[in-house]
C-alpha cells in the first residue's frame, strides 16, 4: 500500500465516521490531539500521520503493513 | 466564450474527481499536471468516486443539472419536482460519490416522507451547496430575498441545517452576482448577507484575506460546506483565468472535486474555458444546452 493510498483511506474513514472512530491509525496522538471536529485541519492531522509514518513509528508502520 | 456555469461545474468536478480525500502534499497531487484528467482509484475504500474514468463527473455535477432541468421547466423554483429528480437520481444505478446526508435524505423521500422533513438534520456537509449555481442563474434577476427562499428550500430536502443552507444560498448568490456582469467579488457585501456569528460568513471573511495557499489550507480542506465554499472564493479572487482558479482549487486537496465544482461553475460565468478540456468532459453537449437554457430564463 501506498502512503497515497493509506491517506485516502484515513480520510475516508474519517469523513464518514470521525477521529474517534478511526481505526486505521492505532496510536491517537498522531492524528488526534488537537482536533475537535471530524474536518476541522484535517490536512494537519494527516500531514501528522505522514511525519510518523515517514520517521518510522513503529506502531504506524505496522498499521500500515496490516493494512496492506 | 463565457456564461457556462454548468460546463465549467463538470469539467472542475471531473479534474477534481480523481483526487478527492488526499491531502495537497500527497504525491498524487504534487505530481499531477494541471492539465489532463484523470481516473479515480478502482479500491472501493480509497474515495466516494472509485472506478470512475477520466472527464466523468459526479454528484455535485449530477445534483446540479437535476436542479437545472427543475428550473428549466419549473422558472419559479419547486421544491417538489427538484425533490423528485434527486430522487429519480438516486434511484437511476448512476448516482455517483453520494455523501451519506443526500443518501439518508433520499431514502426517505424513497419512504414516501415529504420534502419538507426529508433532509438530514444537522449535517453541514457540501452537498447542497455544490448543486446550487443553477438558482443563481435562473434567480438572477429576481429579489436576493426570493434567491434565499428558493436556496433555503433546496438545501433543506437534503440537509436541515443552517450552515448548509446559508452555503447554498452564498454559493447561487455570487453565482448570480457574476452573472450580473460583476467582476469585483465583495466579500463583506456576501458575509453582511449572512447571520450573525455565521460559519459561512466566517470562512468567507477568511477567503478575504487569503492570498497563498497555506492561507487557503487555514480555512480548511474538508468536506464542510463552510470550508468548501470558503476555500473556493478565495481560489476565484486569487486568480484570473478558469484554468488556474479551477487547478488551484484542486491542489489544495481534500474535497477537490466539490471545491473545483464550484469554482469552474462560478469562473465559467467571466471566463472562458480552455477548448481542450471541453473536448474531453463527459457530456459537454448536455452542460451546454443546460446553460443556454438557464440563460434564457430570467427571473
Amino acid at each position: 500500500m501506498t502512503l497515497d493510498q493509506f491517506l485516502r483511506q484515513v480520510t475516508l474513514q474519517v469523513w464518514q465516521h470521525g477521529w474517534d472512530q478511526l481505526r486505521l491509525v492505532p496510536d491517537p496522538t498522531h492524528a488526534h490531539v488537537g482536533f475537535s471536529s471530524p474536518t476541522g485541519e484535517w490536512h494537519l492531522a494527516l500531514d501528522a500521520i505522514r511525519v510518523a509514518l515517514e520517521e518510522g513509528g513503529p506502531r504506524l508502520r505496522a498499521a500500515q503493513k496490516a493494512r496492506a | 466564450m463565457t456564461h457556462q456555469p454548468m460546463l465549467g461545474i463538470g469539467i472542475g468536478d471531473a479534474l477534481g474527481m480523481p483526487f478527492e480525500t488526499l491531502p495537497h502534499f500527497s504525491s498524487a497531487l504534487t505530481g499531477w499536471d494541471g492539465q489532463t484528467f484523470l481516473d479515480a482509484p478502482t479500491d472501493p475504500e480509497s474515495g466516494y468516486s472509485h472506478g470512475l474514468k477520466a472527464g466523468q463527473w459526479t454528484d455535485d455535477t449530477q445534483m446540479s443539472i437535476c436542479l437545472a432541468e427543475s428550473l428549466v421547466a419549473c422558472p419559479t423554483y419547486k421544491p417538489e419536482d427538484a425533490a423528485q429528480r434527486y430522487l429519480a437520481w438516486f434511484n437511476s444505478g448512476d448516482a455517483r460519490g453520494i455523501g451519506g446526508a443526500t443518501r439518508r435524505a433520499c431514502e426517505k423521500l424513497n419512504q414516501g416522507t415529504p420534502w419538507t422533513e426529508s433532509g438530514t438534520q444537522g449535517s453541514m456537509g457540501s452537498g447542497t451547496a455544490m448543486r446550487a449555481i443553477p438558482l443563481g442563474i435562473a434567480y438572477r434577476n429576481a429579489y436576493i430575498q426570493e434567491l434565499r427562499e428558493a436556496a433555503y428550500q433546496d438545501a433543506s430536502i437534503t440537509h436541515q441545517n443552517d450552515a448548509a443552507k446559508e452555503a447554498s444560498f452564498i454559493v447561487a448568490y455570487v453565482a448570480r452576482h457574476l452573472a450580473l456582469s460583476h467582476i469585483h467579488l465583495p466579500v463583506e457585501l456576501f458575509a453582511s448577507l449572512l447571520s450573525e456569528g455565521s460559519r459561512v460568513g466566517n470562512a468567507i471573511t477568511k477567503a478575504e484575506k487569503a492570498r497563498t495557499q497555506d492561507d487557503m489550507l487555514a480555512i480548511g480542506t474538508g468536506g464542510s460546506c463552510y470550508e468548501v465554499v470558503g476555500t473556493a472564493l478565495a481560489c476565484l479572487r486569487t486568480t484570473q483565468t478558469y484554468e488556474e482558479a479551477v487547478t488551484q482549487a484542486i491542489r489544495l486537496g481534500g474535497d477537490t472535486d466539490t471545491r473545483a465544482a464550484i469554482v469552474g461553475g462560478w469562473a465559467g460565468i467571466t471566463r472562458e474555458i480552455p477548448e481542450a478540456w471541453i473536448k474531453q468532459v463527459e457530456r459537454p453537449d448536455l452542460l451546454m444546452a443546460l446553460d443556454a437554457s438557464l440563460l434564457a430564463l430570467s427571473r
